[in-house]
């Protein structure tokens, strides 16, 4: 044993100071490599875009696809069994892409309050035993059953959820009779996951809406490789055309890490779309995955799920877990919806998780007041507390005590979207008895009026859905501040939409060909008509086909910029009489 | 064109020449090259570890800094500032959520000094170094970024007073009081076990 130390002096002290020059570790530069900036630039271009931005864009990516022309698929089927190969590593975008892609630049803006809108449970759902109330009809088995019912056939499954992964959303499609289960790798490695998507279908795989001329899922023909899967013939391609910052054209790169695997067994085809989050370690390859795809089973009594505290889809199933009386807020920044909760086994905690990035964090926590050194508000006429952090990581925070209860809200505003301290108070005093739960199945049509008011604007709709379409979704967006509805048709594979918007950011009509436009009169105004669209060719430059069936009529009226258009053909909308009449018909 | 117009439009175009912009992977990742040991080392001496979570938190703060990178106008020394306000707030949020300032057990001093410079280090010193690691940790939040700026970082007072916008007097002064603590609490004998 041995006694040392002499305390040093000043000067001392300061060397000792300087010595201390610590240096990350192999690993952590091993890990920086494959960095999100260095991966490539989409993954970071497109987590950049503003999230209701790009949902618009993909929105229109993905209503682009919903078309198909016979020249496209041709030449598709002649290069691949399932993939559209191409002849080329790059891909023009249309220019209709690239201008949305180029205006993006991460919009600063305030978020409306829009009250928490909680749907009744469909009349097919309570028909299934144990899914008669909404929380559970959002549970796996309930929408597993839900789409087994309406689509006809059995689902493929897992045989046994993997650990950390979650079960996100299902959702299907009646007219082209496919499901798409997505889950998340609940293992959250800096700020992304990894994600999962089982895709399944019946009849031919070319009618899969996502894959037709669509340039982001294209793939080079060398890239393909033919595997087989339990005996049946597939393909497998590994990497994916992404969009680096800044650029128009679309490369392929095999360090976006995704994988992707097609096969099909009789009458029915399967998509494996993986897309993971390259932070992390022993992710999945090609053997792992046709492993995977072998193993899948169809279910046939799915067993009774167990509630995962980290993991919690309602605010009843927290309250079940955590014994304590919960209350969420009935008004939300638009689009930051309930996500999940979870309750902590240490203490009486539950933290409630809105937001597809998570922005928004309400802490609930059992105990004696907690008073706090920050500025003082009144939360319900109380003293409560807030604080804030600025700059690129910039924070709100709210503390508030009630009913044995401490409170903490923590609202993320480094994505670019806002709300003030007021808003913070008025969601908290909104705080109530209400049964929040995630919503997997899209918007509900009452949620029109809401956005309305919460965007101060009177949009237009049909007094009742034309004949031959009915309601699919709806969104809005407080940047462009638009309003969204589509419809899809009763019959064949169209989509009909409808964009209102109190602002001109969405609207670029100089991107369409002036020999496809035409000035068209509507009741009360003049509009612009346009018909064609831009088709992928086998060298990977889009044309614009005057022949695609896309219609589009643009329009204001009453202060708000409107646009209608129509998506393949339809029976029942063929020509521009059709669309001019359709938006005449809007009150 | 007034003299003071002409002036302003100079120092204008001048700023512009100076003004970093991160549009692509290759500019974001030439800032990262120059500045991640600093963010490293002012992170680890503000979180005090241990070494993963520091990692974890610098690999974060660069996401972040991606992330809203198109937001960023400035200078070098403005995008260093920028990137050490991320990782401040990030440490502090870190350190909200576990309410206090864990210092890691059983730390090695080969993860507190540069490797290379290791064999220099006589074993006193490396010992006064385990000791004044955690005293490091008693110091309030503000104060310890003033050391870590200083020490771990090695800026100047002046630079110190221009980043966080106080007096350069104010800096020197509290980074006097903080020596002073930090020797006064110093464990005057310290007993340990060779078998």
């Amino acid at each position: 044993m041995t006694k040392q130390n002499i305390s040093p002096d000043e000067n001392e002290m300061e060397e000792l100071l300087g010595k201390i020059q610590p240096v990350p570790s192999e690993l952590f530069h091993q890990k920086m490599k494959q960095a999100v900036w260095r991966v490539d630039g989409v993954r970071a271009s497109v987590k950049n875009l503003s999230l209701k931005f790009a949902f618009a864009v993909i929105t229109i990516l993905l209503l682009s696809a919903l078309f198909v022309t016979p020249q496209g698929r041709a030449w598709a089927q002649e290069v691949a069994r399932f993939f559209t190969g191409i002849n080329s590593m790059r891909i023009e975008l249309p220019v209709e892409q690239q201008k949305q892609l180029n205006n993006e630049s991460l919009p600063s803006y305030d978020l409306p309050l829009v009250p928490v809108f909680i749907p009744t449970i469909s009349g097919e759902m309570v028909t299934i035993p144990g899914c008669e109330i909404p929380q559970r009809s959002q549970s796996y088995r309930c929408q597993v059953a839900l789409a087994e019912s309406k689509l006809g056939f059995d689902l493929k499954e897992l045989p046994e959820k993997p650990q950390e992964w979650e079960f996100q959303s299902l959702s299907f499609d009646l007219n082209s009779r496919y499901a798409v289960l997505t889950y998340k790798l609940n293992v959250m490695n800096g700020t992304s996951y990894s994600h999962f998507m089982l895709i399944q279908g019946a009849g031919n795989f070319s009618n899969f809406a996502w894959y037709r001329n669509n340039p982001w899922e294209a793939v080079p023909t060398d890239k393909v490789e033919q595997v087989s899967i339990g005996g049946h013939k597939g393909e497998y391609v590994k990497g994916s055309f992404s969009l680096k910052t800044g650029d128009i054209v679309l490369t392929w790169s095999e360090e976006t890490g995704r994988q992707r695997l097609i096969w099909s067994e009789g009458e029915y085809w399967y998509l494996i779309d993986f897309r993971p989050n390259l932070n992390m370690t022993g992710t999945m390859g090609k053997d792992q995955l046709i492993h995977l795809a072998e193993s899948l089973v169809i279910s046939l009594s799915a067993p009774a799920e167990s509630l995962d505290p980290t993991h919690l889809t309602s605010i009843s199933d927290a309250e079940q877990i955590s014994g304590l009386d919960l209350k969420a807020p009935a008004l939300l920044p638009m689009n930051i919806n309930f996500s999940y909760a979870r309750s902590f086994p240490d203490g009486k905690q539950v933290h409630l998780i809105y937001g597809d990035n998570e922005e928004l964090i309400i802490q609930e926590q059992e105990g004696k007041p907690i008073h706090y050194t920050f500025p003082v508000v009144k939360v319900n006429g109380e003293d409560a507390y807030f604080d804030t952090t600025e700059g690129s990581e910039a924070h709100l925070f709210l503390w508030w005590y009630k009913d044995g209860l401490n409170y903490k809200m923590d609202f993320n505003q480094s994505f670019g979207w806002h709300i003030d301290i007021k808003k913070m108070i008025t969601m908290a005093e909104s705080m109530q008895d209400i049964d929040d739960f995630r919503k997997k199945s899209g918007g509900y049509f009452e949620q029109v009026a809401l956005y309305e008011e919460a965007l101060g604007m009177n949009a237009k709709n049909f007094q009742q859905a034309p004949v031959g379409w009915v309601f699919a979704n709806v969104w809005a967006d407080s940047y462009t501040q638009c309003i969204d509805v589509i419809y899809t048709a009763t019959v064949g594979q169209n989509t009909l939409f409808i964009s209102q918007c109190k602002t001109d950011k969405r609207f670029d009509l100089s991107v369409f060909p002036a020999q496809s436009t035409e000035q068209v009169n509507l009741r009360n105004t003049k509009g612009q008509y346009t018909t064609g669209d831009f088709v992928m060719g086998t060298d990977g430059k889009e044309t614009w086909d005057p022949t695609a069936p896309r219609k589009q009529l643009y329009w204001q009226e009453d202060g708000l910029w409107i646009q209608m258009g129509v998506y393949g053909e339809s029976p029942v909308l063929q020509d521009k009489e059709d669309l001019i009449a359709y938006a005449e018909s809007l009150r | 064109m007034t003299e003071n117009s002409r002036l302003r439009s100079i120092k204008r175009r001048l700023w512009k020449e100076n003004e970093l912009t991160f549009p692509n992977a290759d500019s974001f990742t030439r800032l990262y090259e120059q500045t991640y040991l600093r963010i490293f080392r002012y992170v680890y001496g503000l979180s005090g570890g241990p070494l993963q979570e520091a990692e974890d938190l610098t690999a974060e703060t660069y996401e972040r800094a991606w992330k809203t990178r198109q937001r960023f106008r400035g200078d070098e020394q403005a995008a260093l500032s920028w990137l050490l306000r991320i990782a401040r707030n990030l440490a502090i949020d870190l350190s909200r959520r576990r309410n206090v300032r864990e210092v890691e057990d059983g730390f090695q001093i080969e993860l507190l000094v540069d490797p290379n410079s290791l064999p220099e280090i006589n074993l006193i010193t490396r010992e006064q170094i385990k000791i004044l690691w955690p005293l490091l940790g008693t110091l309030p939040e503000d104060i310890r970024e003033m050391i870590v700026l200083r020490y771990l970082l090695g800026w100047q007072i002046k630079q110190i007073a221009q980043y966080l916008q106080v007096s350069e007097n104010k800096v020197s002064v509290t980074i006097r009081r903080a020596l002073k603590r930090m020797q006064s609490d110093w464990p005057q004998s310290q007993e340990k076990d060779h078998d």
